[in-house]
């Protein structure tokens, strides 16, 4: 009766909490607060005492209604096939639920409610649902374990038993149960393969809203979604100026990623193989020089702090290129003096990888040079003499230029357009090139003063270019006029390309939250930004925003305050959520298995890093790497040792220590524990278990239900010469075990005699 | 002890195991990665629901108890006893009974109390680690026979439904199922005795039975225990109590079951016959007579006697009559008659015939009843005979 009761509050509650997760994903709490009264109405009704269901040709007459309803719904609204087919779902669930009579109903409502579920996650893909869905799993778990025991004992009347502490014991099995599907269900969702099979039977509803989280490496436009605006720290950097003492607070542009290539096909800005023919790789060994800074230039020295292993190097006056490697931990870079950077050092600290940049502004290097670089960049690099600082470069390393970036906007509305703002502005698209400061201000004031910022990500229709889609299609009921910082750099880098002045998109982040004492920036995820490079004479590149300052004040603004904190986490949650599930694609994926793979060794080489840096701390340490390399072994092995003694060591003492623990609090151990801990007491368990294996295989069995004296009482009935010793040593057992007086050593040695007594009883009977 | 583990893979398998293929078709067809994770619920569940069914089921052991005997008709208790001898897994949901089939335990007997009852079913809900609990359930046989039982089954779905996984526990024993007894008219038994060469109307004598005879004065010798206190009291001189002999009525109950010599009888008057000696038997001891019985083509033969031991015996060698096998070689009238006058010399004799009378059959002076007599001498009328599958639906639920 105890179980019905539970499980009819448990099917009431899995009813509501499947509505509930449609609700959230439709952002539409009206289902939610139609089924609450509902669920609460049936749930006295027909589980209540004296409840009764409703008749059965009023459930079928709903029923009816409620399909009619439906089909009439679906007909006028074919493509929202998945939104008809939940609401249906919800009704059918609410009226099934003042039907509750037998076994099959139960089954049929619990099933609706799992079809909603899904029917929900078709819908959406937001945090909200998930919290919804980490409440929803577990209590789908325990409703479908309870109704295998209702389903158990049905029809059976009286022939049913049940055992002592049912609810604590059934609250154990469903929370490990529970716990176990969740774990289980993570490694299955972890290890099926992604990237493959996508629209195999074509495409059932549009693509669910994909957040983009934080910086990429490249631009994808034309995805549906919003940008996170979480407000999750990413990485701290401290910048200290070679000119100036006290600390560089001026906002920063923090350089990820240079894309000058637009695909058409994929509407995807990415970096160019003429960007990459400058490619010298670099691994940068502790033993490495420092660098020698050149007098008499401003440099930038930023200190960067990642709090995880970051997917790309981030500076001011960044290079071109820089990339970092996390498997082998390595920095890759690219000592481009002509792009500003001098050194790029990385070490990992407590978890954090650090690493450190050196740049000079663009506007330092001499633009002819940069221009040089940008047509022949190997044969400049081949005539550059090494400075003293600098790695000697291999031929095999360096990289032959491939091709100018194509230039897809030269024809077509966006040049169009282009033409009509320099022609507004009485300037001549054919010369603006060569002079490409009027139209680059040309084209920002009109995108600044006739676009709107959000961070809501809308989808072109299919075949549309996004850049068109967010250009011109502006009118009411339009998708376009409207867009976030990647849409606003595609569209300024299109319309300076369309006249022929350079332009590439450059993301990374908008770091301005700083310290005005410490000089320490902090750079969230809702930081992250897009915006333009722009070469405005020959050789002379200028960062340009195109993006309505006034809508980005909220990447300069740090939160502060109470609810800035609750924000702060439960967009944290939102984060960890779109991040850890949302986005998980194939790469993630790969990262996954890499890391899960590189876990020991990344251990063992942190544990490696740390002991040699301690070494080199050291003022004396002046020995030979292959001595440094013997100590650092035996620094682990003794380490390895010290841990496993100590494993072993709690594992065999566990009870002691949870003894001694209690002592110290002055609570009483639990006795189970006091008794584990007595040595005694386990030598006479084994002892137990000894003599077992020698009845066994004289084909003697203890039924696991017995208990061992009435075992030895059995076994003394039918062979006394054996049952005599086993029946005394079965006493003195269960006075270790259970009596109030622990056993000592005569207790012990009495046991070992009846132990002795026996084996002569077995031999003596052939055994 | 045998014990046998099995998982099996019902409907529901099948069912859950497509939604989750269709769900993993629909994930890859969208990539949306909550599908995914349903499909990683899915996945889970399937693997966790044979793993929590496989630990739970592994330290579960049941015996059963039975009562001496069953009858057809009258409700059976059985008690099964669930020990739960695992460590930190509880039991839940168990199904417990009975092995139906040779192919759960191989090496043990075929069952055959299948054909007798329903099945018997019982659910052990929770049972906790270490635990012992009982159980009992009730089932009405059917038919008369031996049941024989070779193991208890203990089955669960827990914890979704998804696998059943069973354990069938050896424990082989028989339970006579007694044939139905009928109330008879009280003038049947008297008629068949009065065919008793002694008459089985005689007048009680004084002696050393159980019913009570009179009193009488107290004599000097008299025991102590045998004075009546109560009427001693009341007439102020001490009384003792006298006993009767035992009646010394007897009735052999002779079981012809051929069809009045035209071989054997169908298996319904064969029943009919069954259930009528068993009700005269019934009856005749419930009067304190003797009462012996005889099935000559089943070899069954029992002396004379009385009691519930004798009912018990007597009521056992019907229900263990397997009507499809027969003595090999017939015994002839005068063989039984000679038996029969060797071993009940002055007992009434009365052969009850499967089908049609057969009056060469048995001695000379034994009354003759048909099977098809059975519905006339009853005062209740005879339930219409039923079959366990056709009153049963297999799940333990009339």
């Amino acid at each position: 009766m105890k179980f019905r009761v539970a499980f009819l509050r448990l099917i009431d509650a899995l009813v509501f909490t499947g509505v509930l997760a449609y609700s959230v994903a439709e952002e539409d709490l009206i289902y939610a607060a139609i089924a609450l009264p509902l669920v609460i109405v049936a749930a006295i009704m027909t589980g209540g005492p004296g409840g009764a269901p409703l008749p059965r040709w009023l459930i079928n007459t709903a029923l009816l209604g409620v399909t009619a309803y439906m089909m009439l719904a679906w007909y006028g609204n074919v493509s929202e096939t998945v939104g008809v087919l939940c609401r249906y779902v919800i009704a059918l669930q609410i009226v099934k639920l003042f039907e509750l009579r037998g076994l099959r109903d139960f089954a049929q409502v619990m099933l609706l409610s799992v079809v909603l579920v899904i029917g929900a996650c078709l819908t959406s893909v937001k945090a909200d649902l998930g919290g919804v869905l980490l409440l929803y799993i577990p209590l789908l778990i325990a409703t479908t374990m309870v109704f295998q025991i209702i389903a158990g004992q049905w029809n059976l009347g009286p022939a049913v038993a049940v055992g002592r502490r049912a609810g604590s014991h059934l609250r154990r099995i469903i929370g490990s149960t529970a716990a176990m599907v969740i774990a289980l269900a993570a490694v299955v969702f972890v290890a099926t393969p992604r990237g493959f099979g996508e629209a195999l039977i074509g495409s059932w509803r549009g693509p669910a809203m994909q957040p983009i989280v934080g910086f990429r490496d490249h631009v994808q436009l034309g995805a549906q979604g919003l940008l996170s605006e979480s407000p999750a720290v990413v990485m701290e950097m401290r910048v200290t100026s070679s000119y100036r003492s006290e600390p560089y607070t001026r906002p920063l542009l923090l350089r990820g990623a240079v894309l000058d290539e637009y695909d058409t096909r994929h509407f995807l800005w990415r970096r160019s193989a003429a960007l990459g023919e400058l490619r010298m790789r670099r691994v940068w060994r502790p033993d490495d020089p420092q660098p020698a800074f050149p007098p008499g230039k401003e440099y930038l020295i930023q200190r960067i702090s990642a709090i995880e292993q970051p997917i790309g190097l981030f500076a001011a006056w960044k290079p071109l290129l820089a990339t970092f490697e996390p498997s082998t931990r390595n920095v890759i870079y690219f000592p481009n003096e002509l792009a500003g950077l001098l050194d790029v050092r990385l070490t990992a600290q407590n978890g954090r990888y650090v690493y450190t940049v050196v740049s000079a502004p663009f506007d330092r290097v001499a633009p002819q040079r940069l221009n040089q670089r940008l047509e022949s960049g190997t044969e400049f690099l081949a005539r550059r003499r090494p400075q003293p600082w600098s790695l000697s470069t291999t031929p095999r390393q360096c990289r032959k230029p491939s091709r100018v970036p194509h230039n897809p906007f030269t024809t077509g509305p966006v040049r169009e357009l282009a033409e009509r703002i320099l022609l507004e502005r009485d300037i001549d698209p054919a010369r603006a090139k060569l002079d490409a400061e009027p139209a680059v201000v040309a084209f920002r004031q009109y995108l600044q003063q006739n676009y709107r910022y959000t961070l809501e990500m809308v989808a072109p229709k299919p075949g549309q270019d996004p850049i068109e889609m967010f250009l011109f299609d502006t009118g009411e009921g339009g998708r376009g006029g409207r867009g976030h910082c990647e849409y606003f750099s595609s569209a300024f880098a299109a319309l300076c390309l369309s006249v022929n002045i350079p332009a590439r998109v450059v993301t990374g982040y908008a770091a301005s939250e700083v310290d005005p004492v410490t000089g320490v920036y902090t750079i969230r995820q809702s930081h992250a930004h897009a915006w333009v490079d722009v070469e405005l004479s020959s050789g002379r590149w200028r960062e340009i925003d195109p993006s309505p300052s006034a809508e980005l004040q909220h990447l300069r603004l740090a939160p502060s305050g109470f609810a800035a904190t609750v924000r702060r986490v439960v967009e944290a949650l939102q984060f960890a959520w779109i991040r850890s599930v949302v986005s998980f694609d194939r790469q993630s994926q790969t990262a996954a298995f890499r890391s899960a793979r590189e876990s020991p060794r990344f251990a063992l080489s942190r544990l490696n890093d740390a002991v040699a840096e301690r070494m080199t701390q050291t003022p004396t340490s002046r020995e030979s790497p292959t001595i440094s390399a013997a100590r650092v072994f035996a620094s682990v092995l003794v380490a390895s040792t010290v841990l496993g003694v100590l494993s072993l060591f709690l594992f065999a003492r566990a009870g002691a220590l949870i003894r001694a623990i209690c002592r110290v609090f002055r609570v009483r151990p639990p006795r189970s524990i006091e008794r584990l801990a007595d040595p005694r007491v386990l030598q006479l368990r084994r002892m137990w278990r000894r003599m077992e294996r020698w009845l066994r295989r004289r084909n003697i069995h203890r039924d696991p239900a017995a208990p061992p004296l009435t075992f030895a009482r059995s076994v003394a009935a039918s062979d006394p010469a054996l049952g005599a010793p086993l029946q005394a040593f079965a006493e003195l057992y269960y006075r270790a075990s259970y009596s109030a007086q622990r056993p000592t050593r005569e207790t012990v040695a009495g046991a070992r005699r009846h132990l002795r007594s026996l084996r002569e009883a077995l031999r003596a009977s052939g055994g | 002890m045998t014990v046998r583990r099995a998982y099996h893979a019902p409907m529901s398998a099948v069912l859950f195991a497509g939604a989750t293929l269709l769900l993993g078709v629909g994930a890859t067809n969208s990539q949306n990665n909550l599908l995914f994770l349903a499909f990683g619920v899915a996945v889970a569940t399937f693997v966790v629901s044979g793993f929590v069914s496989g630990r739970m089921m592994m330290g579960i052991t049941a015996r059963r108890e039975l009562p001496e005997a069953g009858a057809v008709g009258e409700p059976l208790t059985i008690r099964y006893e669930v020990t739960c001898a695992n460590r930190l897994v509880p039991g839940f949901a168990v199904r417990v009974g009975e092995v139906a089939s040779s192919s759960f335990l191989p090496k043990a007997p075929a069952p055959s109390w299948a054909g007798l009852m329903p099945p018997p079913q019982a659910c052990v809900a929770h049972i906790g680690p270490g635990e012992t609990v009982s159980v009992f359930t009730t089932v009405t046989p059917a038919r008369r026979g031996v049941a024989r039982f070779t193991g208890v089954q203990l089955k669960t779905s827990f914890p979704f439904g998804v696998f059943t996984k069973s354990v069938s526990v050896e424990d082989c024993a028989e339970l006579p199922i007694l044939p139905r007894m009928l109330r008879l008219r009280r003038e049947v038994t008297a008629a068949l005795m009065g065919r008793a060469p002694l008459g089985a109307a005689s007048a009680p004598q004084r002696g050393a039975g159980d019913d009570f005879y009179g009193l009488r004065e107290y004599q000097p010798g008299d025991s102590s225990r045998v004075i009546s206190w109560r009427a001693t009291a009341r007439l102020g001189a001490p009384v003792v109590r006298e006993h009767a002999t035992p009646r010394s009525g007897a009735l052999m109950v002779i079981l012809n079951l051929d069809d009045g010599g035209a071989g054997p009888a169908s298996e319904e008057d064969v029943e009919q016959a069954i259930t009528l000696a068993a009700s005269l038997i019934a009856d005749t001891i419930a009067q304190g007579l003797d009462v012996g019985l005889a099935a000559p083509s089943h070899d069954v033969l029992l002396p004379l006697g009385s009691g519930a031991r004798r009912r018990f015996a007597a009521l056992s060698a019907l229900a263990s009559i397997d009507s499809s096998t027969r003595r090999s070689t017939p015994v002839s009238s005068d063989e039984l008659t000679r038996t029969l006058a060797r071993l009940a010399p002055r007992a009434a004799r009365v052969v009850v015939h499967a089908g049609a009378v057969d009056p060469t059959f048995g001695p000379p002076d034994a009354a003759h009843l048909s099977s098809h007599d059975l519905t006339s001498l009853a005062l209740e009328p005879e339930p219409a005979p039923a079959t366990p599958e056709a009153t049963f639906d297999g799940r333990g639920a009339p």
